[in-house]
């Protein structure tokens, strides 16, 4: 009689577990994932056709949707700066001292020849504003028991309608996404890699971008050298007037 | 027997009239159409060459691959020194340096903010004082207002263009694309001038510069997009430039190496081959269309004057003269008929084909939306061709519709002729 308490015991908390829900799962992703504030060193390796570039870069975020970029190599990049508040986003090219607004299908072009569009760029941070989820099943990845969730645009338009995220189950972290447009087409695939624990929460060091329609392109690599998780930032930092200094 | 059967096509004109008509129509047609597509093809060649492909071009294989998206990423390296070796070793061609590319145009206040944007698709050539570009573009005659670039980061817009931005003369512009590796370009310019090409697709969105600013612009420093080679004679010879793409490929392409140059021919880019195939196979299927139909209908003349002359053939059989003869005389008589209607037909196809060659119509209309590089001045090209192409088929269609015809001689029954005749 005990053996078989256990065995329904267990199974209701098997149970219970997987009755863990998308969404819960997606409020946990952006509750790692997401800081007040932020400040990322970075280098992006792209893989082009003809060899392999670096471009570093020093992002300054502030909530989802307002960040500052300024490209600190190579030195015909350095100086450029990128400027993103809401929906809107300006780069300044130190070259021409001109400051451009971003918008169309300039949008849609390529960043520095990487597999990362400037819409990319435009993204909101959390999931969960802009997706809801269904789980589609379990995998292993990188020796990680996963879930499979099935993400889908709640606005029509979303740059990404759909997306397919392999989250870790012990850190609430994606370890792989695919990204698909609205008629179901792979567009881009993105995989996490070097996680490691900062402050309280997990992060990827290491986040490797293949856009699909690229076929000649061997993908982009996104390296962060340094976080700091909720650093103060002055509020000046996200404005126009920025770009010039 | 010869100006006998002359006096009677000539008097007789219902024996005649409608052959020289018929046949004065086809070989109209027919050398008209010739010239017509002769013309078309010329100016195909011409436009696409000057413009887009060269008689040949030298690129890189990857470029090559993909060069109607005019991946100027895929450029080829030290053009210098190959410009100098296809100089050296074919000097029967004159070889232009080009980069097309696309970018945004951003013509800003004085702030600096963007007052208006529009999509260009930049061509870069050499514009140094006497650089043979000038010529080969016709860039005086397609000035429209302005002048051409003289200094470094001066622009020539397109008229589409300059007025769809509705900036002046003298204005500063932005041009926004990105650099051979990909990052973002920005390139601050001066519009000198406005020039009308009469191509559609370049007069809607180009933007003109020269070469050595769209290589600080797109960090190409001794990069080139394309290298084109025009026969100084300006004559496309379809094998000859096949074999110096052939001998050039052979000597530089490096299978293992995408960014090895190539060179191709232009009736080996985009849908110029297929294109010129078709021209040259329409003139043939339409030659070979009049010469059946014209034949036809002149068998079938010739089979209706066999009833309206069915008297007179008998009688001449009657009184002696031979099938054969007869025969001979209707042939002959087909001959001159051929001949009279091949002169009056081939002078008003060639009168018709030179009056087009002089007086080009305006296609303009029907190309507001066309990507092909073409001038939408449509005009003929009268050549040795226009005179016998028409001539010939109608010549023969002649003889072939009397032929056939007047084979039914000799099944006419001598033992019942007289019989025939009294009725």
């Amino acid at each position: 009689m005990k053996t078989v308490i256990l065995t329904v015991l267990m199974i209701l908390i098997s149970a219970g577990l997987w009755s863990e829900t998308a969404d819960e799962i997606l409020r946990r992703i952006d509750d790692n994932l997401y800081s007040d504030s932020q400040i990322i060193s970075s280098r992006m390796v792209i893989e082009g056709r003809r060899g392999s570039r670096e471009i570093a870069t020093r992002t300054w975020s502030h909530g989802s949707s307002d960040s500052f970029t300024e490209y600190l190599s190579p030195p015909r990049e350095a100086g450029t700066k990128m400027l993103k508040l809401g929906d809107k986003l300006w780069i300044y090219d130190k070259n021409s001292d001109r400051t451009i607004q971003m918008s169309g299908h300039l949008l849609r072009q390529s960043v520095n020849g990487s597999d990362l569009s400037y819409e990319d760029f435009m993204e909101e941070n959390i999931y969960q504003d802009r997706y809801t989820a269904v789980i589609e099943g379990e995998e292993t990845l990188l020796d990680r028991t996963c879930w499979v969730l099935k993400l889908i645009a709640k606005e029509a338009g979303t740059t990404y309608y759909q997306r397919k995220l392999w989250v870790a189950k012990d850190i609430y972290m994606p370890l792989k996404e695919e990204l698909y447009g609205e008629s179901g087409t792979l567009l881009k695939r993105v995989e996490f890699s070097d996680i490691r624990k900062v402050k309280d929460r997990w992060y990827p060091y290491e986040i490797f971008y293949k856009d699909i329609l690229n076929t000649k392109g061997k993908g982009t690599t996104l390296k962060i050298d340094s976080i700091d998780l909720d650093a103060e930032i002055p509020e000046c930092v996200f404005s126009k007037a920025s770009l010039r200094k | 027997m010869f100006d006998f059967i002359l006096k009677g096509i000539l008097r007789d004109r219902s024996r005649s009239l409608l052959p020289i008509i018929l046949i004065a129509t086809g070989v109209l047609v027919t050398s008209l159409y010739y010239s017509f597509i002769r013309g078309y093809e010329r100016i195909a060649i011409d436009s696409s060459a000057r413009f887009d492909t060269g008689h040949v071009k030298v690129m890189t294989r990857a470029y090559a691959e993909e060069a109607d998206q005019r991946p100027y990423d895929l450029c080829l390296l030290g053009a210098e020194e190959l410009l100098v070796e296809l100089q050296a070793n074919y000097p029967d061609l004159n070889w232009y340096e080009r980069i097309q590319f696309g970018g945004l145009v951003d013509v800003p206040d004085e702030q600096g903010e963007t007052i208006v944007q529009g999509e260009s698709a930049a061509m870069a050539v050499d514009l140094s004082a006497g650089s043979d570009e000038l010529k080969l573009l016709n860039l005086k005659a397609a000035l429209r207002e302005g002048r051409l670039p003289q200094e470094p980061d001066e622009v020539v817009l397109s008229t589409g263009l300059f007025k769809k931005l509705g900036i002046k003369l003298g204005s500063d512009l932005s041009l926004i694309t990105a650099t051979m590796y990909g990052g973002m370009a920005v390139g601050n310019f001066r519009v000198t001038g406005v020039a009308e090409f009469g191509i559609p697709v370049l007069d809607r969105g180009m933007l003109l510069l020269d070469i050595s600013d769209a290589r600080r612009l797109l960090d190409m420093e001794d990069g080139v997009g394309e290298i084109l080679g025009i026969y100084k004679d300006n004559e496309y010879n379809w094998d000859k430039a096949q074999a110096i793409a052939d001998a050039f490929t052979a000597g530089h392409a490096d299978p293992a190496d995408e960014f090895s140059a190539v060179m191709l021919p232009l009736h080996k880019q985009g849908d110029m081959g297929s294109m010129l195939v078709w021209m040259r196979g329409a003139i043939f299927i339409i030659i070979g269309f009049f010469v059946f139909i014209m034949g036809l209908v002149l068998w079938n003349l010739g089979l209706i004057n066999g009833i309206r002359r069915y008297g007179e053939m008998g009688l001449r059989l009657a009184i002696g003269e031979s099938a054969g003869h007869i025969y001979g005389s209707l042939v002959l008589e087909a001959l001159l008929i051929g001949l009279l209607g091949s002169i009056i037909g081939t002078s008003g196809g060639v009168a018709f084909g030179y009056w087009l060659q002089n007086h080009p119509f305006d296609m303009s209309h029907y190309l507001t939306n066309a990507t092909v590089m073409m001038s939408p001045d449509i005009s003929a090209d009268v050549n040795w061709f226009s005179y016998v192409i028409g001539f010939i088929p109608g010549f023969l269609a002649t003889l072939m519709g009397a032929g056939f015809a007047g084979l039914a001689v000799f099944k006419r029954n001598t033992a019942s002729l007289f019989k025939e005749l009294e009725n």
